[in-house]
């Protein structure tokens, strides 16, 4: 682990990832501290511009839109991890099953996998947020079942390719139990492309959490969210260009700081996966 | 009642070559064909011949590595095929592996100290302390420093490995090890530092061995008994000094003859084989061998030899017998 | 005999980030015309990447040559532009591998690309280069050569696929053929048909080669002289009947007992104790020094000359100083 972040500070693509990403969380972390105001107060000022009192400007309802930025992160982020989580978890657990025992288990998990994946993942994450209801947690279950094909896949390639290692069948030959097989000798060993997946999951959540916001499906207004002041900015771009700028500027700042990082974890962990989608 | 302790009879491994757009099974490589040996305690038998000949396979269907389709194994008497998954794998205490590959057999993530304990845990409920000791002395056994325990295997040179990975095979006092090919990949020096070690923890250990190579002189070197494999099937067998001296099966002689030898302008007459070994998909009818055998005759094509004795123990299957 | 290649004082240098190592060093070694000239040692000792030099093969970076000559029928090669290099590879001098089935292109025929190699370096027109291939194919003996040039290189064996790179590289009629490892992936039947063919070709066509293998039994099989490597120093050279017979070098000494005591039943082998140092663990002396059983003092820190102790036999040992 420590070998990886030293790894990382020496590639340069690493290195910016990894500052970018940091700057995102601290942002979300310090939320109260870092924003200036309450991000659903509203000033009289509206549509402010950008001046010392409101670095960023207000928007049509004249809330402070830097504070909103700063707690959008905090969104973007919880959606992000919780999801990422959701879809790697679940990813994990059918990937070793489907890859390890293969025959009908490996087809029935693949075949449903399959029919997820057939979806565009945003129409997909439409569809299931239209169900459930538009909120936080259903859009973080939305965005997590939509990564789980994504896991699934990745994982059981994997296990397939290290299970045909000798150190595998060596491992049965010796007689060793099937589920300590999965966990001693297949896990650690494809832990490192799980590792790189994961962190480029991280932006495509984001950026889908952004998207449905947008499309006014996602988190609910007062709320603040990147996706959902785009929205807002919407009917009043050529008044106040600056309420659409700067949430833009956050969400191509941040999902650009997880490509880079990916990218570079790829290159560290695994050279072999490099032109893998 | 014979003192085998181990017996394969008429043992076949075929794998289905999946088709089509139901992955039906369309035909069958027949990678092992009707093998029959046994091996007396203490004693090495070694399955020779080229790649593709079907000895991994056998070696790995003994061990139910891969499930066979037909025949028995008798260890000590009992048919190990008649197992269920979970007896099989108390078994395999008793019947241990050593791969070619020294630099893909070991886990890369697990310190030697865990690669060698693994398998007395998986096997037996021992302290942490007589494990602890256990591996120190198989350690030293094959020739190890015990202040290697906390490396990682690739932090090794390929003999050592290898050493690692007989360790590991022999901490749970086998009976029976299957050696498949377990010095081809080193070293011209180094090899010789393995076989000399296999041989002494064979005779310390009073381990039988079934040995896999295609390397004549190293199987001339170390068994006690040879099964000449061709295409699946086993085409001549025999002890080993009655093997090498007395070949009978023309594809052993040529084996034999293909040998490069040590004394420079010497060259003896060698036998050529023509052609390559055919497909185990689509092995020739008749003898397997017809196709490249000059003693070819009409019957070759059509008719399947038998195995003969010649001598007490050594049978060979060709029709010139 | 007349001298066709003679490589002098050759060392090639590992460039990292850390540091430089010399992979091979001060090599030094002549191959006659129709000779074959055997490079023999375990992996790691610098035997390929010598080869490699030779036709300027080397991975640079990371690998250079750091000075020394190598000199083909007069021309020094290694100041050749890689333009005029390129007309002495697979023209003048021709290299096969060890993998056939790596070393061929899977998306051309074996007749395009055996094709391929003549339109680099002639001007025959396309139905001469028809007949040409057909006719190298049989060279190699390799059966149905009409059928086989419109065939592509998976549906051939190993054993044909090694034929067909011999054809490639021998169509050209080179004075020097480089053959790395040819038949340590092929079984023992199919090398005996390669070694066989090999010797052949060298006899009608008076094909220069040299075969680098790390078995003892192809170089007796093959060759006229060979050059022991061990740790990027040729250790010893001698026409192949005193390497076998009379070898000087304690590591040919070892090498070649422990080879040759193979086969009698359950004897123990000798061995040549210790691992075969990695590049980055080479002392200052003699790279033999660690394994050595006559080792003394001033092997340590000093490493031997290279020198002619009798007609033909050079041996790199500090053992044979002392007498002089």
């Amino acid at each position: 682990m420590k070998n990886i972040i030293i790894e990382l500070l020496k590639d340069k693509i690493g290195r910016i990832g990894l500052i970018g990403v940091c700057i995102v969380i601290l942002i979300a972390l310090f939320a109260p501290v870092i924003a200036p105001y309450n991000p659903t107060e509203m000033f009289p000022q509206i549509r402010n511009e950008p001046v010392k009192q409101f670095i960023m400007g207000t928007d049509n309802y004249g809330r402070d839109v830097f504070s909103r930025i700063v707690y959008g992160a905090r969104v973007s982020i919880i959606v992000g991890l919780i999801s990422v989580g959701i879809g790697a978890s679940l990813g994990i657990i059918l990937g070793l099953l489907a890859g390890y025992f293969e025959g009908w288990i490996d087809n029935i998990i693949m075949r449903i996998m399959d029919i997820l994946f057939a979806f565009p993942s945003i129409l997909l994450a439409l569809a299931i947020v239209s169900v459930l209801g538009p909120d936080l947690k259903n859009t973080i279950i939305a965005i997590g079942v939509v990564r789980i094909p994504v896991f699934t896949r990745t994982v059981r390639a994997e296990v397939l390719s290290v299970k045909s290692q000798e150190y595998v069948t060596s491992a049965r030959s010796i007689g060793v139990k099937d589920n300590k097989i999965i966990v001693r000798h297949i896990l650690p060993n494809i832990l490192s492309p799980f590792i790189v997946q994961a962190t480029l999951s991280l932006s495509s959540a984001i950026l889908v959490e952004a998207s449905l916001s947008f499309l006014g499906l996602g988190i609910q207004p007062p709320d603040p969210s990147w996706g959902s002041m785009l929205n807002e900015s919407r009917k009043i771009m050529e008044l106040a260009p600056w309420t659409a700028i700067y949430p833009a500027v956050a969400i191509i700042l941040t999902i650009l700081s997880f490509n880079l990082l990916g990218d570079s974890l790829r290159d560290i962990l695994d050279p072999k996966l490099k032109n893998v989608e | 009642m014979s003192s085998a302790l181990l017996k394969v009879e008429n043992l076949k491994k075929y794998f289905p070559i999946k088709g089509g757009v139901f992955n039906k099974t369309v035909g069958y490589v027949k990678a092992v064909e009707q093998v029959d040996f046994e091996v007396n305690k203490k004693e090495t038998f070694s399955l020779v011949g080229e790649s593709g000949c079907g000895k991994s396979t056998t070696g790995r269907t003994i061990l139910r590595l891969y499930e066979p389709t037909e025949g028995s194994v008798l260890f000590n008497g009992q048919n190990i095929l008649d197992y269920d998954k979970e007896q099989m794998r108390k078994m395999r205490k008793n019947l241990q592996m050593v791969f070619q590959n020294p630099y893909n057999s070991l886990n890369p993530r697990m310190k030697i100290a865990k690669l060698l304990s693994e398998p007395i845990y998986t096997h037996e409920a021992y302290s942490k302390k007589e494990v602890d000791e256990k591996v120190n002395n198989m350690l030293e056994k094959v020739g190890l420093s015990v202040k290697y325990k906390e490396r990682y295997a690739h932090q090794f040179s390929g003999g050592q490995r290898q050493r690692i990975s007989i360790a590991r095979a022999l901490i749970t006092n086998p009976s029976l090890v299957v050696a498949d090919e377990p010095v081809s990949a080193l070293d011209v020096s180094i090899q010789s530092q393995i076989i000399n070690l296999l041989m002494k923890l064979q005779d310390e250990l009073e381990l039988t061995y079934i040995f896999i190579s295609h390397d004549l002189n190293v199987v001339k070197h170390i068994s006690t008994n040879v099964g000449v494999m061709y295409l699946g099937k086993i085409v001549e067998k025999a002890e080993t000094e009655e093997l090498f001296s007395n070949p009978c099966h023309p594809y052993t002689k040529a084996l034999l003859s293909a040998v490069p030898s040590l004394k420079p302008n010497k060259k003896k007459d060698r036998i050529i084989l023509s052609g390559d070994v055919p497909s185990p998909a689509n092995p020739p009818d008749g003898c397997h061998f017809h196709l490249r055998c000059k003693y070819a005759m009409e019957k070759c094509k059509h008719e399947v030899p038998i195995n003969k004795e010649v001598s007490k123990g050594h049978t060979v299957a060709c029709h010139l017998i | 005999m007349e001298e066709l290649l003679k490589i002098h004082d050759l060392t090639i240098e590992l460039r990292t980030k850390k540091a430089r190592y010399n992979l091979v060093e001060n090599i030094d070694f002549t191959v006659n015309e129709k000779e074959a000239f055997g490079i023999v040692g375990e992996s790691g000792c610098g035997k390929s990447i010598t080869a490699y030099s030779i036709i300027n093969l080397l991975s640079t970076p990371p690998l250079y040559i750091k000075k020394g000559s190598i000199n083909f029928k007069g021309k020094e090669l290694t100041n050749l532009s890689s333009k005029e290099m390129r007309k002495i590879r697979g023209n003048e001098i021709s290299m096969i591998f060890q993998e056939p089935m790596t070393a061929l292109d899977p998306l051309f025929t074996i007749g395009e690309q055996l094709k391929e190699v003549m339109q680099i370096h002639t001007k025959l027109t396309d139905k001469e280069m028809d007949n040409k291939v057909i006719e190298t194919l049989k060279k190699v003996e390799i059966p149905r050569a009409e059928q086989i040039v419109n065939d592509y290189p998976h549906q051939l064996s190993g054993g044909m696929l090694q034929r067909v790179m011999i054809a490639i590289s021998m169509i050209n009629n080179p004075k020097l053929l480089i053959a790395d490892e040819p038949t340590t992936a092929l079984d023992v039947t199919i090398q005996a048909q390669i070694l066989d063919l090999m010797n052949g070709l060298k006899e009608k066509f008076g094909t220069s080669i040299i075969m680098i293998t790390h078995d003892l039994g192809v170089i007796s099989e093959t060759c006229d002289r060979v050059a022991v490597f061990y740790g990027g120093h040729v250790v010893e050279i001698s026409d192949v009947e005193n390497i076998f017979e009379n070898s000087m070098h304690p590591y040919t000494l070892g090498l070649v007992k422990s080879v040759s005591s193979l086969g009698q039943k359950r004897k123990e082998l000798y061995t040549i104790p210790g691992v075969v140092p990695t590049y980055d663990q080479m002392g200052i002396g003699c790279r033999f020094y660690d394994r050595c059983v006559k080792k003394m003092d001033i092997c340590k820190n000093k490493v031997p000359p290279l020198k002619e102790y009798s007609k033909g036999h050079q041996c790199r040992c500090w053992l044979y100083e002392e007498v002089n």
